[in-house]
């Protein structure tokens, strides 16, 4: 069972500070109230131009600054040799932002985080955010407030479209968790869920979904059998053709499966309202979490 | 990868296949044929499954009709793809059995997973599923004694075949691991009265985000890609190629879905869509703009839509990409850019003093877009 251990002041390190992404990302997301403490940038020691200390290794973070949680912005050739670093030095909750890591090497990440009960979030993620709080990752500070609403998706841009729908219609949020396009995460749909449903403040899930694999379903399952708050949702692709990858690794129909239409069949029968456009998701989660009082 | 190449990996990773050449051109065909013992297979190389009834696998009996069948198959389509090789190869004799083995993810488990069938030989996607057994494999744990009884048992092979089969499973395993597979699969692997194992196909295909360490695999990724493909992948940005007439430039793969789902809603049919990803680069946003609208590149869209909610990827940043590709003089087809985030304020300003339509709701974008095109 995965346990989202993030606080306010949680002391947070970005590896690869010292690239053009992570400089951008360690900005905003200090600006969002992130405790960043430190950055790892191997042969790069020294100091971000804010102050920011820059250090050779994980272990040195954990040691002076009691890092718990790591974003990853390491290109993904050594994205593996990164994450596993980070678990190894005794980081629980590891975000990863990188795109196009080899499957492999997620299912490594991913295995040995579990085995050190560690919470990984990604590869291919834009991160997590709980507004007013703290922000791992690269989801624009702009877009929320918060408030009530749990928000999971396996895709970057379309959740900022989904939150800015609902900051615009004054329903703020309580966590947001993108748990990557590729194929295999680290944290699948189903324990997007349930770490939105651990935490007392949400009081109603909006699930954005797309294409491909099975996580849908298996979140439909989960929330016939499970759950009794209140979910909507939007599966992207309605009308993408089957075989052709959809930009996301993880996006693409193939044999038979993973077709939205699927999806979006399986979400309802398990009593989930499924938006079939972005503009109706504030109204539609506004009035399910009404009539779940 | 063909299969001639997936059974040069098997070849190398100690997977018995059948002695057989691969002939590039029709005038091989004899030289090959004269290694060769007859009955033969002659199988057309295309990237594409059901190639037997596609007319692209034939047997034969004798030499004569083994070169009449092959120049045939030369000159043949399957599955509308054109045959530039064909591989010649021996029929495997006194066959017991035939089953299907394939490692991939299982995308529920998130694991690596070994896949059997008895149904050897036919398309594992008409395989009942009570029919299929997996086995997950863990990068950690590799393959255990367990998942080889457990797949001979399910097989019901004769237990002094289980040698046999846990080298087979093995090899395979590591090809999987070592090559960085998406999938490695043998349909069928034929089993003989004198306990061979033979690959009678092979179906390898390769993660193309592992590419970086494999640089023998280089020249394959990305060799059946359009002129318009491969710019698009030297500029790191994300291309294909739909039906419709529509061009959408978007970032991000779940907001462009959402966006040719739209318009589909809306009456209108995306056809090119072009995944700028995260840039900063107004140049990576005019090449996307290019890509999708320029003739030079096959494209001929009826209009163009830009769906983009800024974050990485700036509001004004794609202002400025837009801007420069279309130029001053205007452009053909209609444009519109939709645009939502950070620096939206310049970016209107921006493209108003450009003269090009701007919105920063969607819906209403797509709807003044089918408003300007002319049926």
């Amino acid at each position: 069972m995965k346990e989202l251990l993030l606080r306010k002041n949680t002391p947070v390190i970005v590896q690869g500070i010292t690239g053009h992404q992570g400089r951008i990302h360690t900005a905003a997301m200090k600006q969002f109230g992130t405790n960043v403490v430190a950055g790892v940038s191997p042969g790069k020691e020294g100091r971000l131009t804010d102050g920011t200390p820059v250090l050779e290794t994980v272990h040195e973070c954990v040691q002076r600054f009691g890092a718990e949680a790591s974003v990853i912005f390491v290109p993904a050739p050594h994205a593996l040799d990164a994450a596993l670093e980070a678990l190894e030095a005794g980081i629980r909750t590891l975000v990863m932002v990188t795109e196009h890591v080899p499957p492999l090497d997620t299912i490594r990440i991913a295995q040995y985080a579990r085995s050190m009960g560690a919470t990984l979030i990604g590869p291919n993620s834009p991160g997590l955010a709980i507004p007013g709080e703290v922000k791992l990752g690269i989801m624009p500070n702009s877009i929320f407030m918060s408030g009530p609403i749990g928000v999971v998706s396996r895709s970057g841009t379309l959740t900022y479209e989904v939150v800015q729908s609902l900051t615009d219609a004054g329903i703020g949020q309580a966590l947001c968790i993108g748990i990557g396009g590729d194929a295999v995460t680290g944290t699948n749909m189903v324990e997007a869920l349930m770490l939105c449903e651990d935490r007392a403040d949400v009081k109603g899930i909006v699930l954005i979904g797309e294409i491909g694999g099975a996580a849908e379903e298996m979140a439909a399952e989960y929330i016939q059998d499970k759950m009794t708050m209140p979910v909507v949702s939007f599966v992207a692709g309605m009308t993408a053709p089957a075989g052709k990858r959809m930009g996301h690794a993880g996006a693409i129909i193939s044999r038979g499966t993973g077709l939205a239409e699927n999806k979006v069949k399986r979400l309802s029968e398990a009593g989930v309202d499924v938006a079939t456009r972005i503009s109706v998701i504030p109204k539609l989660i506004s009035t399910a979490i009404k009539s779940s009082r | 990868m063909y299969e001639t190449e997936g059974k040069e990996l098997f070849r190398q990773y100690g997977i018995k296949i059948p002695q057989g050449y691969t002939c590039s051109s029709p005038d091989q065909i004899l030289s090959c044929l004269n290694n060769l013992e007859m009955p033969i297979m002659i199988k057309a190389q295309v990237l594409a499954g059901g190639r037997g009834k596609a007319g692209g696998v034939v047997t034969a009996m004798t030499t004569d009709e083994a070169v009449a069948e092959a120049r045939k198959i030369f000159n043949i389509q399957v599955k509308g793809l054109p045959v530039r090789s064909v591989l010649l190869e021996e029929m495997v004799r006194e066959i017991k059995g035939e089953v299907y083995i394939a490692i991939t993810v299982d995308p529920k488990r998130g694991v690596p997973s070994i896949l059997v069938s008895a149904q050897g030989g036919v398309d594992i996607e008409n395989v009942q599923p009570s029919l299929i057994a997996t086995w997950t494999l863990s990068p950690f744990i590799g393959v255990q004694d367990y998942a080889v009884r457990g797949v001979s048992h399910f097989l019901g092979l004769d237990t002094n075949l289980e040698g046999k089969l846990r080298e087979i499973i093995v090899s395979l395993w590591n090809l999987y691991l070592e090559k960085d597979c998406d999938l490695v699969e043998i349909n069928p692997l034929l089993i003989t009265e004198t306990g061979e194992m033979v690959a009678a196909d092979a179906k390898v295909i390769l993660n193309d985000d592992a590419v970086f360490r494999h640089h023998e695999f280089e020249n394959l990724s990305g060799r059946d890609l359009t002129r318009q493909e491969k710019t698009a992948k030297l500029s790191g940005i994300n291309l294909v190629q739909l039906d419709g007439d529509v061009a959408v430039v978007a970032n991000g793969a779940g907001l462009t879905m959402a966006t040719l789902d739209l318009l589909e809603l809306n009456g209108l049919h995306g056809g090119l869509f072009v995944d700028l990803g995260g840039t900063d680069d107004p140049g990576q946003v005019a090449t996307a703009i290019k890509l999708a609208i320029s003739s030079s590149f096959g494209a001929r869209p009826k209009a163009l839509l830009v769906s983009v909610f800024g974050g990485i990827t700036r509001c004004d940043t794609v202002a400025e990409g837009v801007i420069k590709a279309v130029g001053t003089e205007g452009s053909a087809i209609p444009i519109m850019v939709r645009l939502r985030g950070v620096n939206e304020d310049r970016a209107k300003e921006m493209l108003n003093s450009a003269r090009i339509q701007f919105d920063r709701n969607l819906e209403s974008a797509i709807l003044r877009l089918k408003q300007e095109m002319v049926p």
